[in-house]
């Protein structure tokens, strides 16, 4: 009886001492491949990080490239009579702008 | 937006008439779009990254596998269709009537990618792999299906934009806007397919 009771009370420690641990264990336990989740983090992060920049930037740089086109084929108009400076000052618009 | 007190001016859209224009709006207002739809699909494959470096076995145990062959073949389907729309851009800038037969064929190979998705679902759900049955399952739904709901956007919008030209009342800006969506589609594919099926 006496040796049941210490079986009972040792069951009952290592449940005190051992359960909660698996019970607050990660949903996502990695198993023993945390080089590889944590490399899976680093990698996202990264990505996450730097894709919102480069896609930003790329958008800027596309804008900004058929800018520079309407640009250089509105001075390489520019030298006919319709679009000279005097036309093309008299043609603009007063108001302009927006 | 204008850079220059002399006209005529540049600006960034709305261009009025007369006066050239950096970007449409649709276009500017799909690229926008666009953007955040990348950010999306980021995020879902980079925890899909995640949960796969973390599993102790992958694929999960007793979960079918992908059909990766048939789906390489599927790719092929949308990688032509995007070339498809590609064609029809170029047309209709020589010639507006020539542009009809790659949109045409450009939204049926859409349509068998997306019939073919659906057969796949099917014959993936037959043999056990649902949205409940393990993480794969749950992410390739989840991924795989929000693509395919783009596709299914995307090809209404083609289908639209085929029916505008039919009529003669597309412009270039809406077949670029239709076009700018439809080449996201088919670029955002073969990255789902490298991490999911690969």
């Amino acid at each position: 009886m006496r040796l049941a009771r210490a079986a009972l009370g040792a069951g009952v420690s290592a449940a005190i001492l051992f359960l909660p641990r698996a019970g607050m264990a990660c949903a996502v336990c990695t198993a023993g491949r945390d080089d590889e989740s944590n490399a899976a983090f680093l990698v996202s992060t990264i990505f996450l990080s730097l894709l919102p920049l480069v896609a930003l930037g790329t958008f800027v740089y596309v804008l900004w490239r058929r800018f520079q086109k309407l640009e250089q084929s509105r001075e390489g108009s520019s030298h006919s009579p319709r679009l000279s400076p005097q036309g093309a000052a008299a043609a603009e618009p007063s108001g302009a702008g927006s | 937006m204008t850079t220059r007190a002399t006209s005529p001016q540049i600006r960034l859209i709305a261009a009025e008439h007369g006066e050239p224009k950096v970007i449409s709006n649709g276009v500017l207002g799909m690229l926008l779009f666009v953007l955040t739809e990348i950010m999306l699909f980021a995020g879902m494959i980079s925890v899909f990254n995640i949960v796969r470096a973390s599993a102790a076995v992958w694929p999960p145990p007793g979960q079918p596998r992908l059909p990766v062959e048939e789906t390489a073949i599927n790719t092929l389907a949308l990688f032509a269709s995007g070339l498809c729309v590609y064609l029809a851009q170029r047309r209709f800038a020589v010639s507006r009537p020539s542009a009809r037969t790659p949109l045409a064929l450009a939204i049926v190979l859409a349509s068998i990618f997306v019939v073919f998705q659906g057969y796949e679902w099917v014959s993936m759900i037959a043999q056990g792999l649902t949205l409940t049955s393990s993480a794969l399952g749950s992410f390739f739904y989840l991924i795989v299906g929000m693509h395919a709901l783009h596709v299914v956007a995307a090809l209404a919008m083609m289908i639209q934009t085929w029916r505008r030209h039919a009529r003669g009342w597309l412009h270039p800006s809406q077949l670029a806007t239709t076009a700018v969506f439809w080449y996201f589609v088919v670029g955002a594919w073969p990255i789902i397919y490298w991490r999911v099926y690969l």
